[in-house]
């Protein structure tokens, strides 16, 4: 083949990269789906974990069949919402919630006392926020402020939570705490109407 | 292969040729994943295997790749290890992989590899190439390490995760955020080209 020939300087580049291109692809592909199931049931466990955690229903955190179980036992998929069955008969209800966050949207579960009065948890589904910073709300001390406690919330100063709806905010991000106290306080006048729908 | 040039081209990416602190290269990830060691040590691993492999890869296509499209080739193969790190990741490590979130797949426009692949891979035997990646990958983690492990420090008390500094410490948030990183690696820039590498 001749260096400057019209099939090594035209034809021969499309070939080649048309072939890189068919292994490239056969090769991510091949892993892609070698590893679908895997991802799709981290997905769910993630998910089913969030929302047991805003039931305030404990699980065990390593523990995949247990939490399938658990979750399979005490919860109900509805329509865009869950219903758990809290402990002596009670019902609760686990809403998931979107809003803006200081860096991006964050996704939250919320949960409901049987009679929407308090809350049963909070849990994050996802969020953009800064690590080490806003990404501090989904430690346990923060977001366990709000089981048992009633909303509107107000965030407060760190350490400063006294009354029934104040939550100690993170120091360092102020702006990712109020974000999530909005988000809350969102979800907490409209858990009515979103039950409402698909009984 | 001369056992010299092995040693030779090992070291060099490791000091005097060090991808970010001399050749100032793949500054953006080293600012935006140090501010926590363990985030920076996947994310270096990350980076790790793609410029060995795709190092490797390229330098045996080398002598076929025509080099009016090499580009494209290299950016395709990068890619491909890169996709191939965000899957296992988020198969076998869910937690890590949402935390890192989109930076993983910014390591195909790491320009640390693409610049090894056009400067090394293309002109080298593929036993050299796998060794320069390995060492420029190397030469890469061991910065953002030094780096992330003094600005989780600083900024949260802790050490991969875990609280070592007491309640008399008084959290540098600056150091976390991204501006923190620009202060670290500017030291880090400066102790190590005043002290250890003289300007000729």
């Amino acid at each position: 083949m001749k260096k400057d020939s019209f099939f090594a300087l035209r034809i021969f580049p499309l070939i080649f990269m048309a072939a890189v291109t068919i292994v490239c692809i056969s090769v991510v592909t091949g892993i892609f789906l070698s590893t679908e199931d895997r991802v799709r049931s981290n997905e769910q466990l993630f998910l089913r974990k969030a929302v047991l955690a805003a039931a305030g229903i404990s699980f065990p955190d390593d523990d995949f069949t247990e939490v399938e179980r658990i979750f399979e036992e005490r919860i109900s998929v509805r329509n865009g919402w869950y219903a758990a069955s809290l402990a002596d008969g009670v019902q609760g209800f686990i809403l998931p919630i979107t809003g803006a966050g200081l860096w991006g949207p964050i996704e939250m579960m919320l949960g409901f006392s049987e009679d929407l009065d308090a809350m049963t948890g909070i849990s994050i589904l996802s969020h953009n926020e800064t690590p080490g910073l806003g990404a501090r709300i989904e430690e346990p001390w923060f977001l366990e402020q709000f089981r048992g406690k009633s909303g509107p919330f107000e965030m407060v100063q760190e350490g400063t939570a006294q009354a029934d709806n104040e939550i100690d905010g993170i120091t360092g991000a102020t702006r990712t705490t109020v974000a999530v106290g909005e988000i809350v306080n969102r979800g907490v006048s409209s858990a009515p109407d979103i039950l409402k729908r698909g009984e | 292969m001369a056992k010299g040039q092995v040693k030779k081209t090992f070291l060099k990416p490791l000091g005097k040729e060090n991808p970010v602190f001399v050749q100032i290269l793949g500054i953006c990830s080293t600012l935006a994943v140090t501010n926590k060691l363990e985030n920076t040590f996947v994310m270096t691993l990350g980076v790790m295997f793609t410029t060995t492999l795709s190092n490797f890869t390229l330098s045996l296509l080398r002598n076929y790749i025509p080099s009016r499209i090499r580009m494209m080739v290299e950016t395709m193969v990068i890619a491909t290890y890169v996709i191939i790190v965000d899957i296992v990741l988020r198969a076998y490590y869910p937690d890590i992989w949402r935390q890192l979130g989109p930076y993983v797949g910014l390591i195909i426009t790491n320009c640390i590899i693409m610049g090894r692949a056009e400067a090394f891979a293309l002109n080298n035997t593929p036993g050299l190439s796998l060794i320069d990646g390995l060492s420029t990958g190397i030469g890469y983690a061991y910065v953002l390490l030094v780096i992330a492990f003094f600005r989780e420090l600083l900024g949260t008390g802790q050490i991969w995760g875990i609280q070592v500094l007491g309640s008399w410490w008084t959290n540098w948030s600056i150091m976390v955020m991204p501006p923190g990183a620009f202060f670290m690696l500017a030291i880090f820039i400066w102790i190590v080209k005043g002290a250890v590498i003289k300007e000729q």
